[in-house]
């Protein structure tokens, strides 16, 4: 079977004037099967949303190829036509305030990409599917004359998630769609999210940087770093078998939720992780070189090829392990 | 309540705006121990970052206020703008969420603390500078005496928020109020300047914001559980964790995703959404979200009051429960 979304060898690079340019994403390949969730995990200018951009066409694509359901709809010479892909890959901001147009109602709002990407539907076909989008992110049809200003920061993103929804697509792209939240509203979108899965069978490419949630939602996460994939793992292997330092690194970032391990987690914090080396002068071998408590000299120089560890689970490391020891990880 | 660093006594604070009445805190008592860790969790918009401004003595324009603010036994909010000033610059420190906002964009960082040392301590020049090279590295910026150099926009985000916490500690305040002091950082970030504040707070008092109980609870001895501009509960970490006793405490911890529950299924989640704060319900402000709430939640405010020695908890359940 045809994963519904597959990207191979990914790269996408922003140029920052005449003569340099910085590559953001760098041949990235990950699959994702129809109706399961692919989490994106990985520091904040790693380039998670740039690989999302890139997949529905807000953003070009340098080299490599997307595929939609088997058919190719992008690579360098072929921009991702929003026109004719775009009402099956749909986009969920962060802050949904910021994503929606406060001049108009939430009528107005749901209808608009449906007259983009749907023009073929009756007028009544369009209320239909508006009606139903609205109820299934729990909202009321009184709801539609109002403005977004009238709704709280959860029901906001209950109207972004709708207006992703009216057109019938087969994959959601989540960017970091419950960050901006309360837990408690938090939880209910993570469920609004799960049920929509369930019941339209929906591919979600789930962006995060909270691993809780991420634990919660997915069935695979890919760990990437400076631009590049370190790791690829269903959910259970990544927090039971890691192999990666950097995704070992991630995982002691979790707060516990037991007060005296978490206690003890903060006393133990003797790596003082730096943030990541400039992206525009990137290390010739192991993007992660520098942080590395496992780096040796042919990490400065090679760069990790694949490995598999098994069918499902890849690591891009010389030395990979499973039982690190993180207190010698090293700081800038 | 004579051995109290700070304490607050019916504290109101609200606001008169064109719109509305807004009513930010609504009658907080608290007393906080020298050298004592409190945490204070809820949701955006339940008055925590009021609280932390009120306890500086720093009021907005438009509010009023009333109550007491009492810190060594001064009272901020009546004391003469000097003795506030000075409390400020020397017994009370705060560190914000966002350091953008408390450094100044134009001053290096080493020009910003090494003013402040010399004015407060009247330190030399270059006593000031080895001062603060030596806070900096006290809060493990990495390469202190270069960063002294740089500009705040040419720091991450982590190396700000050290710097903002060396600036918090530079007078070696009594008090250090943290006002979700990790929430724009990276995962791996935030655990660093939490460990960081744990190890500051060793010799002094904190009032740690936060929206995360699991953060806070690391740091803290006790924490205390916001909700609509009043306290719901406080109580040790150990009797928030193993006994929460309000119905809002209980939904917080079960609705976080990753700790307990299968993965995929259906999350805990505390239905509805905290009211706007011009329409703060009569009765308990939580009922309407209260899975346990009946007919007497809807027109009278549960005080708080003490279940067990040091726990207390805002709700009229039957404290057997
Ligand atoms: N439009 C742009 N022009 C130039 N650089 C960009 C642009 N958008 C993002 N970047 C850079 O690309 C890198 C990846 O960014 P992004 O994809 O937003 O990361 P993330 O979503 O993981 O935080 C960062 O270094 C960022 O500064
Ligand atoms: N200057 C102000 N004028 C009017 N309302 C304000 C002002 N500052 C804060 N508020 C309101 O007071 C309430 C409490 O705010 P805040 O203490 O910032 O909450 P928190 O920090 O818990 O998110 C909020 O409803 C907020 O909108
Ligand atoms: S390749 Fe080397 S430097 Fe890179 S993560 Fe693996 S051990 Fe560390
Ligand atoms: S007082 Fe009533 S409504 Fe409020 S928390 Fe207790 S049971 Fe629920
Ligand atoms: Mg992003
Ligand atoms: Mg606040």
């Amino acid at each position: 079977m045809t994963a519904l979304l597959q990207i191979e060898s990914l790269s996408v690079s922003y140029p920052l004037d005449r003569h340099r340019h910085l590559l953001a994403v760098e041949k990235v390949s990950v699959e994702l099967p129809s109706g399961t969730t692919l989490a994106i995990v990985g520091e904040s200018g790693c380039g998670k949303s740039t690989l999302a951009r890139a997949v529905c066409g807000l953003t070009p694509i340098s080299s490599g190829t997307v595929r939609l359901q088997g058919e190719r709809i992008g690579s360098p010479h072929q921009p991702v036509d929003t026109r004719r892909i775009g009402h099956l890959v749909q986009y969920i901001f962060q802050d949904p305030f910021d994503a929606l147009d406060p001049r108009l109602t939430v009528r107005k709002i749901l209808e608009e990409p449906l007259r983009y990407l749907a023009r073929q539907l009756t007028a009544k076909e369009r209320e239909n599917r508006i009606l139903q989008a609205l109820s299934e992110v729990a909202l009321a049809a009184e709801h539609l004359e109002r403005f977004p200003h009238e709704f709280s920061g959860g029901q906001a993103q209950r109207i972004g998630i709708a207006r992703a929804l009216v057109t019938e697509p087969r994959l959601l792209l989540c960017d970091e769609p419950v960050s901006a939240l309360d837990v408690s509203i938090q939880a209910q979108i993570i469920n609004l999210l799960l049920d929509l899965q369930r019941n339209r069978q929906l591919g979600l490419f789930m962006i995060s940087h909270d691993l809780r949630v991420v634990r919660h939602l997915a069935d695979r996460i890919l760990v990437l770093y400076l631009g590049q994939v370190m790791e690829i793992a269903p959910t259970s292997a990544l927090f039971g078998a890691a192999h990666h330092p950097y995704t070992h690194a991630l995982l002691t970032a979790i707060p516990k939720s037991d007060p005296a391990a978490e206690r003890e987690r903060l006393r133990c914090t003797q790596a003082h992780l730096q943030p990541p080396p400039s992206p525009i002068a990137r290390p010739t071998g192991c993007v992660f070189y520098s942080r590395c408590p496992h780096a040796d000299q042919r990490c400065r120089t090679e760069r990790p090829q694949r490995t598999r560890i098994n069918e499902q689970h890849v690591v891009y490391c010389h030395h990979p392990v499973t039982n690190p020891n993180l207190s010698t990880l090293k700081s800038e | 309540m004579s051995r109290s660093l700070l304490w607050l006594d019916n504290l109101r604070l609200s606001f008169c705006t064109s719109e509305a009445q807004i009513e930010a805190l609504r009658g907080i008592n608290l007393s906080l121990g020298a050298g004592e860790r409190l945490g204070i969790v809820g949701e955006s918009g339940s008055g925590k970052s009021q609280l932390c401004f009120a306890t500086l003595g720093l009021l907005p324009d438009n509010a009023q206020v009333s109550g007491r603010v009492c810190f060594d036994g001064i009272d901020l909010l009546t004391a003469d703008a000097q003795t506030v000033q000075r409390l400020r610059g020397n017994q009370l420190a705060m560190i914000f969420q966002d350091p953008m906002s408390a450094l100044n964009p134009y001053l290096t960082v080493g020009r910003q603390l090494t003013e402040v040392l010399r004015w407060h301590e009247r330190l030399s020049r270059r006593a000031a500078q080895a001062r603060a090279v030596d806070l900096l590295e006290r809060v493990r910026l990495p390469e202190a005496s270069i960063r002294m150099r740089a500009y705040p926009h040419e720091l991450s985000g982590g190396m700000r928020q050290r710097v903002m916490i060396a600036m918090a500690l530079l007078c070696e305040p009594r008090l250090l109020i943290a006002d979700e002091p990790t929430t724009a950082l990276d995962v791996t970030v935030q655990t660093d300047i939490m460990a960081l504040l744990q190890t500051a707070s060793e010799r002094r008092a904190l009032m740690l914001i936060s929206h995360d109980l699991h953060l806070a609870a690391g740091v803290c001895q006790r924490i205390v559980v916001m909700y609509a501009g009043l306290f719901v509960e406080i109580g040790s970490v150990e009797d928030l964790f193993t006994r929460p006793a309000h119905p809002y405490t209980r939904g917080l911890l079960r609705a976080v995703p990753g700790h307990q529950g299968p993965a995929r299924e259906p999350l805990y989640s505390i239905p509805g959404q905290p009211p706007q704060p011009d329409q703060i319900p009569q009765g308990c402000a939580f009922a309407p979200r209260c899975e346990q709430a009946f007919s007497r939640c809807h027109h009278e405010l549960p005080p708080l009051h003490e279940i067990r020695a040091g726990h207390w908890r805002a709700c009229h359940l039957d404290a057997a429960l």
